[in-house]
């Protein structure tokens, strides 16, 4: 009698056998392919006492693939996004822009401290309005670049945007963290902004690494639809205005958060 | 005078499971990233072969015989280890 092969029991124990009825009819009259079978199975109970390891990096880029599109839209809780470890670059480039400001106000700073608590929150404001700024400018470099993106050879059918998910990632990391800041602030426009453009980021960001023409055009619509070039463009100069107006000296007239968000 | 059945596991045996475990952790260490990642999918997430392939960027038939390259390649290393017919029998021949 001839007997199954390893890769036919293999296959039949994972579920994947092409001749499964065959392998059964063999199995129920061949006591030695049934031990086999039962060895086979004995390696891989024993397996299943493992706790579940990590499949590999594709693996959660791949599932993320899948199932973005089902997921509604709704932000992370602004906490979670703090204590990821992958924050936590982002977290000390504010850190450190802080403490620059912070410096840099002790330096220059040496004058008549009457109205300290207000020079407090406008200095607090001035480094939101100078790091977003920059932020948003980054931002919108990224997403010209994306529209823009053609095969580098014009005989490849894909187009390699690994640059640009590279670059999106690290600006999620730090639009979290800015939206977070803008919500605490009371600059709800600016948050709104910041978390239309989280989402673009986060799609391009998960995007595969080498995309079609036909992928690259719905990325491009994606953020034509959203307009979030526009968006970011305008906060970005409304900001601007606001970093001259708010940096020191002669007295002059700015946008208030209240009226950013009326408008 | 009643017996009561001791449900513990011997030091023996306790022992045995330690290196299982020490063991199939090498053995899946040892596994290329594909297979590693075909097996943990299809093995533990119950992924079908076609979304295997997907992330594996290759055929339906490549990513089934990754599966299987693992299961064998795991099966060599861990059969001496599980106890009941340690001879992995010479597949696939007459008798």
């Amino acid at each position: 009698m001839k007997h199954m092969t390893e890769e036919e029991l293999i296959a039949y124990r994972e579920g994947v056998a092409a001749q499964r009825a065959v392998i059964v009819r063999h199995l129920a009259t061949c006591q030695e392919c049934r031990a086999e079978l039962e060895r086979i199975e004995a390696v891989l109970a024993a397996l299943d006492t493992l706790p579940v390891p990590n499949p590999g990096d594709d693996y959660g880029r791949h599932v993320w693939q899948q199932i973005a599109p089902r997921l509604p839209e709704r932000p992370a809780r602004w906490w979670q996004a703090w204590f990821e470890p992958k924050r936590l670059g982002a977290l000390a480039s504010v850190a450190a822009l802080l403490v620059i400001a912070f410096l840099t106000g002790r330096i220059t700073k040496q004058g008549p401290t009457g109205n300290d608590v207000a020079n407090k929150d406008q200095t607090r404001e001035r480094i939101l309005v100078v790091a977003v700024g920059e932020h948003l400018g980054r931002s919108e470099m990224m997403l010209v670049e994306l529209s823009n993106a053609e095969p580098t050879d014009p005989t490849q059918k894909r187009v390699n945007i690994s640059a640009e998910q590279r670059r999106a990632e690290d600006l999620l990391d730090e639009n979290r963290l800015y939206r977070q800041t803008a919500l605490q602030e009371g600059d709800t426009a600016l948050a709104s902004v910041l978390d239309e453009l989280e989402r673009v980021l986060l799609d391009v960001a998960h995007s595969p690494e080498e995309v079609t023409p036909a992928q690259l055009e719905k990325i491009r619509q994606k953020i034509e639809a959203q307009g979030i070039l526009f968006k970011v463009r305008v906060v970005g100069r409304e900001l601007q205005e606001r970093q001259k107006a708010t940096t020191p000296g002669p007295a002059q007239q700015s946008p208030t958060k209240s009226e950013r968000n009326k408008a | 005078m009643t017996l009561v059945h001791d449900a513990a596991p011997t030091p023996e045996r306790l022992a045995h499971n330690i290196e299982l475990r020490k063991q199939m952790e090498i053995a899946l260490a040892a596994l290329s990233h594909s297979e590693r990642t075909a097996f943990v999918m299809r093995h533990w997430e119950g992924c079908a072969i076609e979304e295997i392939a997907e992330v594996l960027k290759s055929s339906s038939g490549a990513a089934k015989n990754t599966v299987f390259r693992a299961v064998q390649k795991l099966r060599l290393a861990l059969q001496p280890f599980v106890g009941r017919g340690t001879q992995v029998r010479v597949m696939g021949t007459e008798s």
